[in-house]
Formats: C-alpha cells, sequence, structure tokens
C-alpha cells in the first residue's frame, strides 16, 4: 500500500487512462462518421413489408430498404425501412419493431431506381412495354437486362409499396438497381459507383439527394486563390523577419503578434473580411469600377475573392511560423559561405537559402490549406452560400468569377444538418460530406508531417555544412 | 547589404549594376511584404476600433443657421406648442400603453411602467426611471420617431435627450435665454426647430445615431418595459412592438466563459495528464506514433464535431444523463482502484507486461462502459432516490438538451490536442539529466516527476492551458450547432448559453452595415480578438522565458 503510495502508481494509471480516453473518443468519432458515410452507398437489401402501425392494427405495405437495424431494451429487433418519397410524402423513414412486422420477405425483382423527378424510388415492377404491343410482365430472368437493353421510349409501370401504381417513361430513370440480386463483388462495384457519383453531382432535392460537387470544387478553388495570395507574402515576411530585420525588441514584438494571430479566433477574421473587405474594398471597387450596376453590388457583396482573401489572412500566421522554422534550421556557415564567395544577397536567397527552405514552406502551405478547408465559421460571413447557382469557373469571360458566391463542403455539413428539415434523409449526405471533409484534411496534415520529419533528418546535425 | 567592391571592367560593371538592382528591388518586396503583415495587423485592430467607435461618440448638438436649410425642408416640419400649464404634463411614450412620462414643477421627470404584480396583485403603473436634468419647468417632452429616446425642454431653454429604456440622459445644454414659443423635431430625430418668443426661428442639428447603446444598457442590469425587474438582455430580434435592440453583452460573455470553463474543466485533466504520460512513461517508440495523431486530432474540423455533439450527442446524454455523470465521476476512481489491484501483482509480472500498460487499458475501459449501466442505475436509485430528470426538475434546475455538458465535452475534446501537443512540448524539452539526476539518488519515477519535472515544467503546462482557454473562447462552429444559442446568465451545467463567437456567426450576416447592431457586434469581435490576443501573448512570454530557462539548466 505504501510503495502504492509513493509510487504514484494511481497518478500514472491516472495520466495513462486520459490518454487512452482521448484516442479512444478519436477512434470512435472518426469510426462512426466513416460507417455512418459510407453504408449509405451499400445496396441495402429491399423488404416487401406488411406491418401495422402502433396504434392501429389495420395491415399495411411497405417495399423499402433496410437501412439498419439494432436491438431493443425489451430484447427485439428494431429496422429502419427507407421507402420511396412519393409514397410517403417525406415520411421516408420509417422504424418497425418485430412486433409491428408480420411478413417480411426479400424477392429478387424489387428494385430501387433514380428518377429525374421523383427523386429515389423503391418499389416492385409490375410492367414493362417495349413498344406499345409488346409488353413484359416479371418475373423473366433477364429481367434487369431487358430493361436496361430496351429503347429510350418504352415505359416501366412499378407498383409502390402503398398499392399505388406509377408508370414511368425509361427516359427520365437515370439508373437502376436490383439489390437484392446482386453478388458481394457487384455490391462493391455499386457502393463505387455512388461514392463516386456523390463527388461529381450537384444536389438534388435540397440536399438530400445527388451529390457535393459544388461544394467541394468550391472548398478547392477557394483555397487555390488563397494560396496564391498567401504563400509570397508569407514567405517574403518570413524572410523578412529572420534575415533583413534587425533583431531586436521590435522584431521580436512584430514576431510575437504575428504567431499570436494564429491563435486569434476565426471568427474575427470573418468579421473583418465582411467588414473591412467586403463593405469596404469591396464597396469601394464598385465605386470605381462597376458604377453602372449600383446599387445592385458587384464585388460589395460577399464572393468568392473575399473568401479567398479572409482564408489567406487567416492561414498567413501558419505560413509564416513554418517558413521561419525552416530558415532556422538552415546553418549560419551555409549563408555565409555563400555570400564569402562573392554571391549577392538576392542570390544567396534564390539559390541557396530558398530552395533549402521549400520543404518546410510546403510544410507551411499544406498546414495553411488543411487549416483553411476545415474553416468553416468566417466563411459563413464572407461568401460562403447553402446553394450557389453557378460554379465560379466557367467557359463565359473572364472564366474565373471572383464575385460569385461558392458552396463549400464544411458550410454544407452546417446546412445540411441544421437548416433543412428532413434530417433522416440528409443525415447519411452530412456524414459522407464530413467523412471527405476529414479525409481531405487528415491526408493534407499527414503530407506536411512526413515532409517536416523528412526536413529534421536532414537538418539534425546543424553543425555540419552541407 | 554591404555593397559589393567596385567592378574593373566595364562589362562587368553592367553586370554588377543589375545584380545591384536586383538586390536593391528584392530587398523592397521583401521589406514590403513583411510591412505588409504588419500593417494588415494593425489595420485588423484599428479598422474593428474605428467601427466600434461611433457608438460611444457623445451626442453633438450644432446650431444651423436657417439659411442651409432649405425653404422645402423647413416648411415639412410640424409645429407644436409648448405646454405652459407645467404640473399637467403627462406623455404616453408609446403608443402600446405600457409606458408614460410626467413631470413635476420643478423639472423632474419620471418614467412609469406598467407592470403586472406578483400572483394575485393587480397590475398597476410603477415608477422606474427619473430624470433629474432640468431645475425648470418642463415645456415639452418631445418623443423621437422610430426609437424610444425622448427630449425634453424646459422654461429656461434648457434642453435635455434622454434614452427611456435604459433611463439614461444622454446630453443637456442650454439652448437659448428667450422664451420658447413652439417646437419641432424632424422625422429623422437629426433637426431640432424652435420657436422664440420674439418670432425668430432656430434651428439644431443632433448626431445622436446611437442612443441605445452605453456602458450602462451594455454592462449593467436594465429594466426594460415590461419587465418587473432590471435584468441583462439580449435582443436583437426586431419584433414590432420593442424595435429597438437590447444589447447587454453580458449574456453573451458569461455564455462565452461559462462554455470555456466546462470544456476546460473536460479538457484539461484529459490533455495535461495525457502529455505527462505520453512525454515520460511511454517508450519512445510509441510515442512517435502519439504525437502526430494528437496533432492530425487537432486538425479535426470543428463543425463536425459540433455536427456530432448536436445531432448525437445531446439526444444521447438527454437519455443517459446518470450515466454519463456517473460515468465521468467513476472513470478515475476506476482507474485508481485498477492501479491498486495492479500492484498488488508481483514485480515480475510488471516488468513483463510494463511498455503495454497502455494496451491493457483498453479492455479495462470496455468493461467499464460494460458495467456502467448497472452501476449508475444502482447510484441513482440509492442517492436520488428517483430517475434523476425528475429530481432535476423538483430542485427547479432547467435542462435543456444542448447544454453545457454537451458543450463541455465536444469543445473540450476540441481543445484536447492544442493542450496536449504544447504540454508535451514543455514536458518533454526538460533537460534529460534533470531526471536521471534524480533517478540516480533514488526517486521513483513519479517522484522525480513530481519533484523535477512537473515544477521545471509547470510554467509551460500553464501557457499551453492558457492557449487552450483562448482557443475555447473563439471557438464557433461547436457553440453554434450543440450550444442552443439561449443567451442566459447562469453557470447551470444543464442550461444552454450563447457565446460571443455563436452570436456573431448568427446575426451579422443580417446586421445592416453602420446600425446600431452592426456596431455591437463588431464590439463583440473586438473585445474576443483584444481578450485573445493578450492571453495568446502572456502564453508566448511564458514559453519564451521557459526557453531561456531550460537553456540555462
Amino acid at each position: 500500500m505504501n510503495r502504492w503510495l509513493s509510487g504514484g502508481h494511481a497518478w500514472i494509471w491516472l495520466s495513462a487512462g486520459a490518454l487512452s480516453v482521448s484516442l479512444l473518443l478519436v477512434a470512435i468519432l472518426i469510426g462512426f462518421i466513416a460507417v455512418k458515410g459510407l453504408s449509405h452507398f451499400w445496396p441495402a437489401p429491399i423488404f416487401d413489408v406488411h406491418y401495422h402501425e402502433q396504434d392501429d392494427p389495420s395491415m399495411q405495405r411497405l417495399i423499402g430498404q433496410r437501412i439498419s437495424y439494432q436491438s431493443t431494451d425489451q430484447g427485439t429487433q428494431e429496422y429502419l425501412f427507407r421507402r420511396s418519397e412519393a409514397q410517403a410524402a417525406y415520411q421516408d423513414f420509417i422504424w418497425l419493431t418485430d412486433a409491428q412486422i408480420n411478413t417480411m420477405t426479400q424477392r429478387p425483382e424489387l428494385m430501387t431506381l433514380e428518377h429525374r423527378t421523383f427523386g429515389r424510388l423503391i418499389a416492385e415492377p409490375i410492367l414493362l412495354r417495349l413498344s406499345p404491343t409488346s409488353t413484359i410482365t416479371p418475373p423473366p430472368v433477364d429481367w434487369p437486362e431487358q430493361i436496361k437493353t430496351a429503347q429510350k421510349d418504352a415505359q416501366l409501370t412499378l407498383l409502390l409499396g402503398n398499392g399505388e401504381a406509377l408508370t414511368l417513361n425509361l427516359v427520365d430513370i437515370l439508373e437502376i438497381h436490383f439489390p437484392n440480386q446482386l453478388s458481394w463483388v457487384e455490391k462493391m462495384q455499386v457502393f463505387g459507383k455512388g461514392l463516386l457519383q456523390f463527388m461529381v453531382e450537384s444536389p438534388r432535392q435540397g440536399g438530400t439527394e445527388g451529390g457535393i460537387f459544388p461544394a467541394l470544387f468550391g472548398t478547392v478553388i477557394t483555397v487555390l486563390i488563397m494560396t496564391v495570395f498567401v504563400t509570397p507574402i508569407g514567405v517574403m515576411a518570413a524572410v523578412y523577419l529572420h534575415e533583413y530585420a534587425r533583431p531586436g525588441w521590435i522584431t521580436q514584438t512584430i514576431r510575437i503578434a504575428v504567431y499570436n494571430l494564429a491563435g486569434t479566433p476565426s471568427i474575427v477574421f470573418g468579421v473583418f473580411g465582411l467588414a473591412f473587405f467586403v463593405y469596404t474594398l469591396g464597396g469601394s471597387i464598385d465605386q470605381l469600377f462597376y458604377s453602372e450596376s449600383l446599387p445592385m453590388p458587384t464585388f460589395g457583396t460577399p464572393g468568392l475573392i473575399w473568401v479567398s482573401l479572409t482564408l489567406a489572412l487567416l492561414t498567413l500566421p501558419v505560413v509564416i511560423v513554418s517558413t521561419e522554422e525552416g530558415l532556422a534550421r538552415i546553418p549560419k556557415s551555409v549563408r555565409e559561405g555563400s555570400l564569402a564567395l562573392g554571391a549577392s544577397h538576392t542570390e544567396t536567397l534564390w539559390r541557396i537559402v530558398l530552395p533549402l527552405t521549400t520543404p518546410a514552406i510546403l510544410t507551411g502551405l499544406i498546414l495553411a490549406i488543411a487549416r483553411a478547408a476545415g474553416e468553416v465559421a468566417p466563411l459563413m460571413l464572407v461568401g460562403v452560400v447553402k446553394l450557389a447557382p453557378e460554379l465560379p469557373l466557367d467557359a463565359e469571360f473572364p472564366f474565373l468569377h471572383l464575385d460569385r458566391k461558392i458552396m463549400h463542403l464544411g458550410y454544407h455539413i452546417f446546412d445540411l444538418a441544421f437548416q433543412t428539415g428532413r434530417t433522416d434523409a440528409s443525415l447519411p449526405f452530412v456524414f459522407t460530406t464530413a467523412l471527405l471533409l476529414i479525409l481531405l484534411i487528415i491526408l493534407l496534415n499527414l503530407s506536411a508531417i512526413l515532409l517536416r520529419n523528412r526536413l529534421r533528418v536532414r537538418f539534425q546535425d546543424d553543425k555540419k555544412p552541407i | 547589404m554591404r555593397p559589393n567592391p567596385k567592378p574593373k571592367q566595364a562589362k562587368q560593371s553592367a553586370f554588377q549594376t543589375w545584380r545591384r538592382c536586383r538586390d536593391a528591388v528584392m530587398s523592397l518586396m521583401i521589406r514590403s511584404s513583411g510591412y505588409t503583415v504588419v500593417i494588415s495587423l494593425l489595420l485588423m485592430f484599428v479598422y474593428l476600433g474605428y467601427q466600434v467607435f461611433p457608438i460611444f461618440k457623445p451626442i453633438q448638438v450644432t446650431p444651423i443657421e436657417t439659411e442651409r436649410l432649405s425653404e422645402e425642408h423647413r416648411s415639412s416640419f410640424q409645429w407644436h406648442p409648448v405646454n405652459l400649464d407645467p404640473s399637467a404634463l403627462v406623455y404616453r411614450l408609446a403608443e402600446n400603453q405600457r409606458s408614460l412620462l410626467t413631470t413635476t414643477s420643478d423639472g423632474g421627470i419620471q418614467q412609469w411602467f406598467w407592470l403586472m404584480g406578483d400572483a394575485g396583485t393587480p397590475a398597476s403603473f410603477q415608477k422606474v426611471h427619473e430624470f433629474t436634468s432640468h431645475r425648470a419647468p418642463i415645456l415639452a417632452l418631445i418623443p423621437e420617431s422610430q426609437r424610444r429616446g425622448f427630449l425634453s425642454l424646459d422654461q429656461q431653454g434648457h434642453l435635455a435627450i434622454h434614452y427611456a429604456p435604459t433611463g439614461e440622459t444622454l446630453w443637456s445644454g442650454y439652448l437659448t435665454n428667450e422664451p420658447i414659443k413652439a417646437y419641432s423635431l424632424s422625422s429623422s430625430n437629426q433637426i431640432l426647430g424652435v420657436r422664440l418668443a420674439s418670432g425668430e426661428t432656430r434651428y439644431w442639428h443632433l448626431l445622436n445615431p446611437h442612443p441605445q447603446i452605453s456602458i450602462t444598457s451594455l454592462l449593467h442590469k436594465v429594466q426594460y418595459e415590461g419587465r418587473n425587474q432590471a435584468e441583462w438582455v439580449w435582443q436583437s430580434a426586431p419584433s414590432a412592438e420593442y424595435h429597438d435592440g437590447k444589447y447587454s453583452i453580458v449574456p453573451l460573455s458569461i455564455g462565452t466563459l461559462k462554455a470555456a470553463f466546462f470544456a476546460m474543466l473536460f479538457a484539461m485533466p484529459l490533455a495535461i495528464m495525457g502529455a505527462v504520460y505520453t512525454a515520460y512513461f511511454m517508450p519512445t517508440r510509441l510515442r512517435n506514433w502519439i504525437k502526430p495523431s494528437v496533432e492530425l486530432m487537432e486538425a479535426l474540423p470543428t463543425v463536425v464535431i459540433g455536427f456530432i455533439a448536436g445531432i448525437y450527442l445531446a439526444p444521447l446524454i438527454e437519455a443517459y444523463l446518470v450515466q454519463v455523470l456517473f460515468g465521468l465521476i467513476t472513470l478515475p476512481l476506476y482507474l485508481v482502484l485498477l492501479s491498486w489491484l495492479w500492484s498488488i501483482f508481483p514485480d515480475s509480472t510488471h516488468y513483463r507486461l510494463k511498455s503495454s500498460l497502455w494496451v491493457l487499458l483498453i479492455p479495462a475501459l470496455v468493461a467499464f462502459v460494460w458495467a456502467l449501466p448497472y452501476a449508475s442505475s444502482l447510484f441513482e436509485s440509492w442517492v436520488f432516490a428517483q430517475d434523476l430528470r425528475q429530481w432535476l426538475a423538483h430542485h427547479n434546475i432547467d435542462y435543456a438538451q444542448r447544454n453545457g455538458l454537451v458543450i463541455g465535452i465536444a469543445m473540450g475534446f476540441a481543445i484536447i490536442p492544442t493542450i496536449f501537443s504544447l504540454a508535451e512540448d514543455a514536458l518533454s524539452s526538460v533537460p534529460k539529466h534533470l531526471t536521471e539526476g534524480a533517478l540516480a539518488l533514488g526517486a521513483t519515477p513519479w517522484q522525480s516527476l513530481q519533484g523535477v519535472i512537473l515544477p521545471t515544467a509547470s510554467a509551460g503546462i500553464f501557457s499551453a492551458i492558457i492557449i487552450g482557454f483562448g482557443r475555447a473562447l473563439g471557438e464557433t462552429m461547436i457553440l453554434l450547432m450543440a450550444s442552443g444559442n439561449t443567451p442566459l446568465v447562469n453557470m447551470n451545467l444543464f442550461e444552454g448559453m450563447r457565446s460571443l463567437s455563436a452570436n456573431i456567426a448568427m446575426e451579422l450576416p443580417e446586421a445592416q452595415a453602420g446600425s446600431t447592431h452592426y456596431r455591437v457586434l463588431l464590439l463583440s469581435v473586438l473585445i474576443l480578438f483584444v481578450f485573445t490576443f493578450v492571453l495568446n501573448t502572456l502564453a508566448a512570454l511564458i514559453r519564451q522565458g521557459l526557453k531561456k530557462r531550460y537553456q540555462q539548466l
């Protein structure tokens, strides 16, 4: 007992526990997001279910995908079904317990299809009209092939779960799957394809269908434009602080102030961006160059350029800190050697110092990009919107439209999770978007960490000139 | 920049000139971008300050020459005769009849609210504010249009400008010595016309764009119309009835501090103890893995954490409140118990398992989570004798789904990596020979940690805590999504809050540039900015001092 106390074992265990809990929390968070996000694209089996409502004994029927199931406290099973929106008037997600379900059959001909206007339909096909005279009724074995090879003027009649029949033109059907017939490999293919489509399509139905391409594109383009601003200024400012400014309390104060900017709440930058960039700077630009279109603002309203500038200001300290760290790692002897050989300051800087600092600069840039990609709060103020009608880049002169509003992954998460009424339908998309954002940021950070490690190895022995 | 030696040949000289030019240009560019950064930093402070300043600007009342007002403008004034019977002046300030003003013969003005009494007592007029800037009987009470300010004129030609909701007199001074016959206030509240007994008409320009804002209204409790007592209120949404915003920054500041406090309560022990373990007890190979993964954790977008906290964690905690609270309290005790059990085992087992203690903990934690529901329901029935939520309701403790507990866990989770990584840096850069010396003198690892490392690194850990606190103050998305955003003034763990940052994110897009609301929001940004800047500077100075000390050791 005494030894236990003096050895501080309790404390050691507590500290080990603290670390495990922290890491466990991260693992749970990321795992949870990954499972929730990815499972949405896995073709879940379709069931034909006869059930009754909790308080109403009359039998009802639904055809729906079984999204997930869980055991309840009473030891029974509970299932989450997704049925066609067209059937359920936005009540497309429904939880049913064992007790409510009478029969649950998984027939091979049940299908899901994406319709241009109705969205996703989950139904039983009953009639395929290839031409006015020739019709096919299931279940022939080659039923899927028949549909896929049919002429575009053919019509398909479906039976929705509530007994309602629906006849659709094949032209309007974007995609058809028969999840109950798919093998494991085919399911993987559908999964991959769904994921890909998610990345390249625009959101439909208020973000509950389609993909997130504009948000992804918006994120990438803001970050790229930000890089254009932040790289030269950040690197040169770091060079100024480290090589040109006379060391002394003024430089030290500036350095601390700049470093502090990294810890300043991002919302402060957002507000400054809105007040100064958008209202003051943008307003002046409008009065000088776009006065004919006033009072409709061109640049005096939130837009892409202001998002990028705000992000550039936000990430400036990251680049400066990292570059300065890199500059500090270069042995003095290298610079002195270059100068002694008659090279001018510019030549030393361009040919000797900057090439050696490149990995540090890159590290800083990647970290800056990672930080910028994850920011949301400041962007809400300076130009990110829930739905932008046009991409900021198109074939129309001047091609890159700096004044347009954009969509952004982070804001898309916030918007879908909190601003849409249909949480059940939008949540899978939120999870996938979150997963994508996290992966993007982890990837960026990992590459920054690897670069930094390489850099450390390179300069491990500071005394030895290279 | 030393000048290059003078070249001898002409051809070389041209090249040298070019080189020198290039040097100069380069130097200019680098210096200017250095200055740009410094200037943009200063600009942020100065610009925000400049935008905020007008709300504190004293009111200016300047006479205007009659000729400067156009004929049309002058003819648009509506003239009202002054009241010469001073004892009878009663004025309904607003259409809703809940507030009225009365004057006394010695120049006093009182404001009365129509207030509902406590249970049972009938509603009545109660005196709320008193304005005592006049020494002579009041001639006129002039309401401002569109807002709840009013002007008062007395027989000595003394004018005072008041703002009724806060009960403050904003300006007072003499306009004229001559008796006044009639008055008129323009609909913009900016031009006051006075007709004198001599028949002369004079005009004054009143510059009073932000009457709502004063130190009182921002920081002190104010009794607004229809409220029974003075309160701190943040209510910017202009409803039809009360279209003057109520801008007290106290609820927002309290909300910010409350959120940061609970987050620190959760994050500090986890982060610092985790850092101690990583820096001191963990094998180096494992440490090389742990550090980057924690850094990765720091990069997790807070919008994702906020989303999980708001959509999943909040209902989860609501459903399993006892389990969560009980777990948070008993987990450390459980670990202490485990460590005691561990010490009973013989040393040989310890030695064999030492480096994988960390791995062993995970099944132990799983077992803990498994046993938690049983233990906590036992605890609940034993301590509260009923459901915890009922117990809370019984003791008048409100419970909101998105509350301080959710924020504490979610935001605490977000700031763990910040504190962890800085604290770990401080701990692991304590010179090795210090610990080795302690160990050589026979101290146990724990004793050398306690006696040597922690005191040496304490300043660094403190600076890590400050930085973490600064980050918690400025965090926006988690609070926006999971705090409920109710501007309350309390420290109840089970109620929500509204922080400065979330408030800005919500309201600034709707605030009209230049309006009072806009400027108050910018003021709250400035407060946040200055506060975090001071905190970060403090932390930076501490770290610098520490670095010097390490070098001396």
